[in-house]
């Protein structure tokens, strides 16, 4: 079923190694500058470092398809007796491995860091315990729901990414005029997403509350989403799953129906 | 007999551009069959809509009865004229690659053929010259027990010992099981191999026939015939 995802992950093996040793030598690199710069810089710097790594992942992420779709290797891909379902979805889990990988190494220096330094006041989290406390008084179901709202939101953005790909190599030959044509289309789901999204959150405006933390943890804002939970819109997670199982499909269809190679 | 291959009345428009133009074809089982024709006649769309990576406009193409898809692709071996490997890959990558994902993969023959072929497993994809791509290609391609083998320009760019090499390959592991469709601009060089021939012209088959039959008709050898042809 993935056996496409060790060739996708093998031919990305020295970048990978460049890259988190990149991370690895800029983050000791800031050890240097402890106690010389305000630990906030130190950590501004950090999640510079972990914002630019993911930039570069994102930029994997699309090419590890556009690749196959816009260069010679896509005869190699589509000339395997697979389906655009079996294809895609190696895609997306290659993408989601490459990512998660190098999320997991930015999590560890950027937590390190945080504990470090104490530093979990003011800002989006107003609270004012060490980092790793703070992560183990996260309830578990808010916990499972970021996860989930997070891989939700990133497959579908690639999906997004992947079926402008698709139509644009479909609809448009011209390769220079496709890659135009893929941003144009990409820009153009986007909005639609967000308007469908925001017309079935007005139709149905039913919510449900979660706790983010289990403990009762004293605030400097008494209106802060941390203590209180946040309200989640039911109908926006049904529309969510539903345009990423609509892309998902969408896309498979394309690839194995529709594509001139 | 049914044959393996069967295309009725096939045609591809590429915008303006019409690359086949109600193509007749019909390829049994056991055979070679030479797709010959100038550049622009249409030879690679067709074997292109065949191999299941391009659609055409209308018509069907039907292989082994069934329509280009992900159960023909498990039957046809395609041997396209790009260099469509991986470019980090190294020979053995791109063995362990086709081992993966063909179940019809035989990897001890395809050890003996890159043997024969004088390729070194550890060299890089990307080093490699045009001659030596070709050799790689084509013992992937052979080393599938596939049903139908589609070669294009199997010979493109290859010096005239490396010619040889690639066509004795392609009859030693070609058997009576499976078809061979080639097209080729070195008719000459190839034309011993032929059983059928189908001369294409404008995205048309203008002249079909056994090899054998043609010769002794027209008292020509293939390679004339095919300047006649398309003088």
């Amino acid at each position: 079923m993935f056996k496409l995802v060790k060739y996708d992950l093998q031919g990305y093996f020295k970048d990978f190694l460049i890259m988190i040793s990149a991370i690895v030598i800029l983050n000791v690199a800031l050890f240097t500058r402890v106690n010389v710069w305000s630990s906030g810089s130190i950590l501004a710097l950090n999640m510079a470092i972990g914002f630019a790594a993911e930039i570069i992942v994102v930029i994997w992420n699309v090419k590890l398809f556009s690749r196959d779709i816009r260069e010679d290797t896509s005869i190699l891909l589509f000339t395997l007796p697979k389906s655009g379902k079996n294809i895609l979805m190696n895609k997306i889990v290659t993408a989601l491995i490459q990512m998660v990988i190098v999320q997991f190494v930015i999590f560890i220096f950027t937590a390190m860091w945080i504990q470090i330094f104490k530093v979990v006041q003011g800002g989006i989290i107003d609270i004012k315990i060490p980092f790793f406390q703070f992560i183990k008084s996260v309830s578990p179901k808010f916990a499972l729901f970021t996860f989930l709202a997070i891989l939700v939101i990133y497959i579908t953005f690639l999906l997004t990414i992947y079926i402008s790909i698709t139509l644009s190599k479909v609809a448009i030959k011209n390769r220079k005029f496709g890659n135009l044509g893929s941003f144009a289309i990409f820009v153009i789901l986007c909005i639609t997403q967000g308007k469908i999204d925001e017309l079935f959150s007005e139709i149905f405006p039913q919510t449900f509350k979660l706790n983010i933390l289990n403990l009762d943890i004293p605030s400097v804002n008494p209106n802060n989403i941390v203590a209180n939970g946040i309200d989640i819109n039911i109908a926006s997670i049904f529309v969510s799953v539903a345009v990423l199982i609509l892309l998902f499909y969408a896309t498979a269809y394309l690839l194995e129906n529709k594509l001139d190679l | 007999m049914e044959p393996l291959l069967k295309s009725t009345d096939l045609k591809k428009i590429y915008f303006r551009k019409q690359a086949l133009d109600g193509l007749n074809l019909e390829i049994q089982k056991g055979k070679i069959t030479g797709l010959l024709g100038p550049n622009g006649s249409g030879k690679t769309t067709f074997l292109k809509i065949a191999a299941g990576i391009l659609k055409q406009s209308s018509g069907e193409i039907l292989i082994n009865g069934n329509k280009p898809g992900t159960k023909t692709k498990a039957e046809v071996s395609y041997l396209p004229d790009k260099d469509y490997l991986f470019k980090w890959m190294r020979i053995q990558d791109a063995v362990n690659f086709f081992k993966d994902m063909y179940t019809d993969f035989d990897e001890d023959k395809a050890q003996d053929m890159l043997k024969f072929m004088n390729l070194d497993p550890d060299s890089k994809v990307k080093t490699l010259s045009k001659g030596m791509s070709e050799k790689l290609y084509l013992s992937l391609v052979l080393s599938r027990k596939a049903k139908l083998y589609i070669l294009d320009e199997p010979l493109g760019g290859v010096d005239p010992t490396t010619r040889e090499k690639i066509l004795d390959a392609i009859l030693e592991n070609y058997t009576e099981n499976s078809s061979v469709l080639i097209t080729t601009h070195l008719v000459s060089d190839i034309e011993r191999l032929f059983d059928d021939v189908a001369f294409i012209s404008e995205g048309k088959i203008v002249l079909f026939g056994n090899a054998e039959e043609l010769r002794n008709e027209r008292k020509m050898s293939i390679d004339e015939l095919y300047r006649e042809v398309f003088k």
